[in-house]
């Protein structure tokens, strides 16, 4: 009989034709075939599948060898690029770069990384302790010096006291390059976004400089382009620290003459401005070839330069970077014996007027320490404790200062008496000021508990001021403290207390 | 401990086996059909009646297996009577509003553990993740009492899958069977034999059950490429390449198999846990294997029980039947012999297996034959 359509199984088809004559023998078979013909099926699809399976698998494991063979080559170019570099460093003396594994040099370099971010790490920590130990003494000078110099003095007595005040802003300027290049070198420096007016800062500079220039009979010239706005964002302490090197440079390498601030608009669009700020003398001037090495840190021009002039050869290099952080340029132009040009371009955000008049407004109020105030001053330094009562007092007769020499003592009093606030030295024998401040905050029942904490410390470290306000403290002044400063910040917390 | 064995067609009960001499002594019946068959349950009242004390634990499937062989839409039972072995049967709903982990906890929380030996679970295969159910259960009952089981099946559709007992056949269910005391002897194996091949994956983007990621790429692509015109069968073709799933710190591989697409997502359901952070291969069947992975499941179950099995229950993957074809009936004779001819087989293809592989603690798998075996003393 003939072949049923049923099966379709090309294989069996054939099979049938050549052993069968296209024919089947009998009608029985026919359910035989019928599983025949389904299980070639069968397997012709499975086969199908797995062959489909194992072509695009191999072609996958291809892909995964090339990948594997790339980053092996990779591995080997950044491997002698690394010998290339490391080739005279203990890391590279250490290892057998014939025989190396990868995993063996990342653990080295970890470990090299490590070593230098300790290094780094005590290196900060030992700045930032001598600061604090420069810091408290200069304190005392400064202070007592400026306490001197309102007493009646004799004309000879004046010209002493005064070459001391000079000499010790002098170390204290020195003593913040010193710190502000560490922190700059090591990344650690953190830039301020806050509305200020350029036109202020440059006031304030010349103001600064103005009594060294008139001591030399230099002219000073101020030129602002009238189209600068009021207000800008940025981090304000920076540019004026900034525009003081450069024009303290000026002043200082410059004999007769005149120094000059020019400040104009290069680049402006709807919300940014860019700022070219130029400071020119008619100054010594430095050679071509030279120019490149004033800014390297610790060096200055010539070696006659630092025997003359003094100076520790940071300034320049400090400009340049904190610029150049706040993603500005730096330029020179100088011609020996004829003066130099110093200029830079930063760019600023456009501050948004409606904040304008609240500004204007806050400074309007004038700030007081009201009468009877009780002050609570925990200090260990004698000098320094003499020099603050001496300034509180000048501001207002009518105050209480009661004085605690450690954080102990501090607590004792204020559990015993009633005071408006405390101001709180930090580094303290018997108990600091962290550990005191978080006592009251956590152990004294209130009011006391929340009485206004101002931190006085010598550290110049952000790092210690974040400290400050986890030990629950609501501000802090940096010593040797600018009075002023200090007033406002008391008359802030006194008022808001009442 | 007596067995009875029978079948529902045309209106009519049919043994095989009947054991049982005081049928309204049974304490258990398992009823395993197609989806539709339990939608519309012509075989309850029948059954009710032949055995009206016991508890009647019904489940869908993808396939029923029945003595020696495997079936599509038939409705094969099996009536077990304990003479020594107290057995109590709890449910709870894993539906909507209720994690796995929980629906397991509360479950388990429902058996008094004093005695308490082994506990079988048929749980709904497409709204329960299997992983979970087990980390839940275990969780309550410890290491001591060792679990086995299945999800349910729906024939290779993964749509929709029922549990019930007793008069409450609904999607969620899962339900348990306690047995206490010194009398019975249960035994467990479970074997895949599946092979693995191709390049060694990383699962990188996961979420418990759900696969997004192989090595970056997407899984559904992978597994649509690996597919060929199959992959307009998916999610069912998916079974044809389960995923072997390596967790660190675990000594063996478990298997994985898809239960459900999403297109729209670019994800795949499975119904176990696929950690990120595992490393996954695809699998490929080889049918001899197959066959001797299912005696090799037997031959573990019988020797674990210690003593000649009265009943086999077993639970075999959907993506073996899908697999292994008309040569699917190898499976289970192969198993039976080497269970030797006493034993009452009754079993069905399922979503998911449940059972312990290295320890006690019972594990979710796929892919696998996995058997439970009876015996009282």
């Amino acid at each position: 009989m003939e072949i049923p359509k049923e099966l379709n199984n090309k294989l069996l088809l054939r099979q049938l034709k050549k052993h069968a004559g296209n024919q089947v023998p009998d009608k029985s078979l026919i359910p035989l075939l019928k599983a025949i013909n389904e299980s070639y099926n069968f397997y012709d699809d499975d086969r199908k599948l797995i062959e489909r399976a194992m072509e695009i698998s191999s072609r996958e494991l291809n892909e995964a060898n090339e990948r594997l063979q790339t980053e092996n080559r990779a591995n080997k170019a950044l491997l002698d690029k690394l010998q290339a570099a490391l080739k005279d460093s203990k890391v590279a003396k250490a290892m057998d770069f014939e025989s190396l594994d990868i995993t063996d040099l990342i653990d080295a370099l970890i470990e090299a990384r490590d070593s230098a971010e300790n290094s780094s790490r005590v290196k900060e920590q030992f700045l930032s302790n001598m600061s604090h130990e420069i810091r408290t003494p200069m304190n005392g000078v400064i202070g007592m010096t400026n306490l001197l110099l309102q007493t009646k003095l004799s004309s000879e007595q004046l010209d002493y006291v005064n070459s001391i005040k000079f000499s010790s802003d002098n170390l204290l300027v020195i003593i913040n390059d010193i710190l502000d290049f560490n922190k700059i070198e090591s990344g650690k420096i953190e830039l301020e976004s806050t509305e200020f007016n350029l036109e202020d800062i440059i006031n304030g500079v010349i103001r600064t400089v103005k009594f060294k220039a008139d001591e030399k009979s230099l002219r000073v010239t101020k030129t602002l382009d009238a189209d600068i706005p009021s207000l800008v964002l940025g981090d304000p302490v920076r540019y004026n620290q900034v525009v003081l090197n450069l024009m303290g440079n000026a002043v200082k390498f410059t004999e007769e003459g005149r120094i000059g601030i020019l400040v104009e608009i290069e680049e402006e669009n709807d919300t940014h401005v860019i700022i070219r700020t130029e400071i020119s003398d008619t100054g010594i001037g430095i050679e071509a070839d030279k120019i490149e090495k004033i800014f390297e840190s610790f060096t200055q021009a010539t070696s006659r330069t630092t025997r003359e002039y003094g100076g520790t050869g940071l300034g320049l290099a400090i400009s340049k970077e904190l610029v150049e952080l706040q993603e500005g340029t730096f330029e020179v132009d100088s011609t020996p014996g004829k003066g130099s040009t110093f200029s830079f371009l930063l760019p600023f955000l456009k501050a948004d007027l409606t904040t304008i008049k609240k500004e204007t407004k806050k400074a309007q109020t004038k700030a007081s320490i009201p009468n009877g105030t009780r002050i609570l001053l925990v200090e260990d330094n004698r000098i320094n404790v003499e020099v603050a009562a001496k300034l509180l007092h000048k501001w207002n007769d009518d105050l209480t200062i009661d004085h605690a020499e450690n954080g102990e003592l501090a607590i004792k009093f204020l559990t015993e008496r009633d005071y408006s606030i405390v101001l709180m030295d930090l580094q303290m024998p018997v108990m600091d000021g962290y550990t005191a401040a978080e006592h009251i905050r956590t152990k004294m029942d209130a009011p006391k508990k929340d009485i206004p904490i101002i931190a006085i410390s010598a550290s110049a470290f952000r790092a210690d001021q974040q400290k400050v306000f986890e030990a629950g403290m609501n501000d802090y002044v940096s010593k040797p403290f600018v009075p002023e400063k200090l007033f406002e910040k008391i008359a802030q917390y006194v008022n808001k207390d009442q | 401990m007596q067995v009875d064995m029978l079948s529902f067609a045309d209106g009519q009960l049919n043994w095989l086996r009947s054991d049982i001499t005081a049928k309204d002594q049974a304490q258990l019946v398992l009823v395993f059909t197609a989806r539709e068959l339990l939608e519309d349950p012509l075989w309850f009242d029948p059954i009710r009646k032949a055995y009206p004390n016991a508890a009647l634990i019904s489940s869908s499937t993808s396939g029923e297996i029945f003595d020696d062989a495997v079936y599509d839409n038939s409705v094969s039972a099996t009536a077990v009577y304990f003479q020594d072995t107290p057995i109590t049967v709890k449910q709870i709903n894993a539906g909507e509003g209720i994690s796995s982990t929980d629906a397991g906890r509360e479950l388990a929380y429902q058996f008094d553990k004093t005695g308490l030996k082994h506990i079988m679970v048929y749980s709904d295969g497409q709204h329960v993740n299997g992983t979970a159910l087990i980390q839940g259960m275990h969780g309550v009952l410890g290491d001591e009492v060792k679990i086995t089981g299945g999800l349910a099946g729906d024939a290779a559709r993964f749509s929709k899958t029922l549990v019930g007992l007793n008069e409450s056949i609904v999607v969620g269910n899962v339900v348990a069977v306690g047995f206490y005391g010194n009398s019975i002897r249960i035994g467990h194996g479970s074997q895949g034999g599946w092979d693995e091949f191709g390049p060694i994956r990383t699962i990188t983007r996961s979420t418990d059950n759900v696969l997004f990621e192989l090595d970056g790429k997407n899984a559904l692509e992978l597994y649509k490429e690996y597919l060929g015109d199959k992959a307009s069968g998916l999610p069912g073709t998916a079974l044809l390449f389960p995923l072997a799933i390596d967790v660190e710190g675990k000594e063996s591989s478990l298997v994985r198999t898809i239960l459900t697409i999403d297109e729209k997502a670019g994800s795949m359901t499975f119904a176990g846990d696929v950690p990120e952070g595992a490393k996954a291969r695809f699998m490929k069947a080889n049918f001899d294997n197959l066959v001797e992975g299912a005696a090799e499941a037997a031959t573990a179950a019988r020797e674990t029980t210690k003593a000649d099995p009265q009943l086999a229950v077993m639970i075999s993957c959907v993506g073996r039947k899908l697999v292994l074809g008309q040569r699917i009936d190898e499976e289970v004779e192969e198993a039976k012999e080497r269970l030797g001819n006493n034993t009452a087989i009754i079993g069905f293809y399922s979503y998911g297996e449940i059972c312990p592989i290295k320890n006690n603690v019972a594990e979710l798998h796929n892919q696998t034959m996995t058997i439970t075996t009876f015996a009282e003393v």
